[in-house]
């Protein structure tokens, strides 16, 4: 009886400690994930878009923010403007060049804290074949418990702006804007 | 002002620089090495293209296309003597023909390719574009180049064309550049001795470099790639014996009705398969 209940205390520990650090661990919904982008055609209207199925990993430590990361994934391919010609045109090797580059991902190098809910995510962003680093704010938009599973949930969300010549995509400038405007909304889930 | 930028870049900057550098070099190395004119003339124009239109590539390149930059300034050295002729020319071809596919390719090798598929692409594509090379340099020796100059002409219009209306704005227009360049040479030609043995490899290089990166990385269909670069060998119509004896200009005239019948289901393709999708202006 007394070895019974020692497994039993073992198993519950160790049970613990990996809720505890599933707790920490987030997989990225790319369902309730957006990335979208936008960029200023002839100096005359923004146009929009934005990248389907987002995929990646959240490390979140609250206490330690430089133990956190963060890395994020998305196909060139599932750009997606509403116009099968003009995502066609994005894909060729006039901007994305989809079929040479399938993969645009971040990974992060450092997180800090800023005031309330905000972090400064610095990390490399590869995209088009070209890695450059770059630092973003990031909001913490909120945390919940699942409320059927009763994992939790956690989201962020960021704005920030990059030039597309950065990464060598230099076709049609500066008739389609150098800057593009990207809106990030990451939601994780534990699992 | 964007239309005019880009005329300006990919047009009247490229023929300029293509004219002068033959112009120039013809002076200088007078008749016993007329290819280099044309070798350097053809890709000085351009790389000009390139380089203005979409900028010069980093070192290393990153992009497919931008590793045809380079070859293209490699295969420049064709125009020198020892290239242009014996086992130099024939190394010359072959490693600039297993460049061009092992670094335009490799993105398909990393990306998508298992090991089979690879190989039967590579050795396909490699005796394709060598028989091509041989096919054309051939009708070039009995041709002095004339006649040759026009079909590539012709030929590099028309992958404009089709590149242009299969989602890819910047390879046709740096094969218009490659059309404005051939019709530079094509006009000297027809006043000075223009050695197809430079220009030759210069102009092939950037044709099948321009038609792996459509069909491989843009829209540009199997068949449309096939019939760009099946329209080269239709040049071989004005060896016919009916007409090998006759003008100039009449042997240029049926050679490009022929490579026009080659090239014509290509951008008719293209131009069906442009106007079924939704409406869309660059």
């Amino acid at each position: 009886m007394p070895k019974r209940m020692f497994t039993a205390i073992v198993l519950s520990i160790m049970l613990q400690s990996s809720l505890l650090v599933a707790d920490h661990t987030y997989k990225v919904d790319p369902v309730h994930s957006t990335v979208l982008f936008k960029a200023k055609r002839f100096d005359v209207v923004n146009v929009y878009g934005r990248f389907n199925g987002l995929q990646g990993t959240l490390i979140i430590d609250d206490e330690n923010p430089a133990a956190s990361s963060v890395e994020l994934e998305i196909k060139a391919e599932a750009v997606d403007t509403n116009n099968e010609r003009r995502d066609n045109h994005l894909r060729s090797p006039d901007f994305l060049n989809a079929t040479q580059f399938p993969r645009i991902s971040f990974k992060s190098v450092k997180i800090d804290k800023l005031e309330g809910n905000r972090y400064e995510v610095s990390g490399d962003l590869s995209l088009h074949g070209v890695t450059q680093s770059i630092v973003v704010e990031v909001e913490h938009v909120g945390s919940a418990q699942h409320p059927r599973r009763g994992t939790p949930l956690i989201g962020f969300e960021t704005t920030f702006t990059i030039k597309r010549s950065d990464f060598g995509m230099n076709f049609m400038l500066p008739a389609l804007s150098d800057e593009i405007q990207l809106i990030i909304a990451v939601h994780g889930m534990a699992p | 002002m964007f239309v005019l930028r880009i005329s300006l870049q990919a047009i009247v900057l490229p023929a300029l620089v293509s004219g002068f550098s033959f112009w120039v070099l013809y002076r200088l190395t007078g008749r016993a090495r007329q290819s280099l004119p044309a070798a350097a003339a053809l890709a000085a124009g351009y790389l000009t293209g390139h380089a203005t239109t979409i900028g010069p590539p980093p070192l290393p390149p990153v992009e497919t296309t931008q590793w045809l930059f380079v070859l293209v300034a490699l295969s420049a050295l064709s125009g020198l003597g020892p290239f242009q002729r014996g086992p130099w020319r024939l190394g010359m071809v072959v490693t600039l023909i297993a460049g061009l596919l092992g670094l335009t390719l490799k993105p398909m090798f990393v990306h998508h390719w298992e090991i089979g598929e690879a190989t039967f692409w590579c050795a396909g594509l490699f005796a394709g574009f060598l028989v091509l090379y041989y096919l054309v340099e051939w009708l070039a020796l009995r041709d002095g180049g004339t006649i040759l100059l026009a079909a590539f002409l012709l030929v590099s219009l028309a992958s404009a064309a089709v590149l242009g209306l299969s989602a890819t704005a910047l390879l046709a227009q740096l094969s218009g550049t490659t059309a404005v360049c051939l019709g530079v040479l094509f006009a000297f030609s027809l006043r000075y001795a223009v050695s197809p043995a430079g220009w030759l490899l210069v102009g092939l290089i950037i044709l099948t470099g321009l038609g792996l990166n459509g069909y491989f990385y843009a829209q540009v269909t199997g068949w449309n790639a096939f019939c760009l670069l099946a329209a080269l060998p239709a040049a071989w119509v004005s060896q016919l014996r009916s007409i090998r004896d006759r003008s100039l200009w009449l042997r240029i005239s049926v050679t490009l009705a022929a490579v026009l019948l080659v090239t014509a289901p290509a951008v008719t393709g293209a131009l069906i398969g442009f106007l079924d999708t939704p409406e869309y202006d660059y």
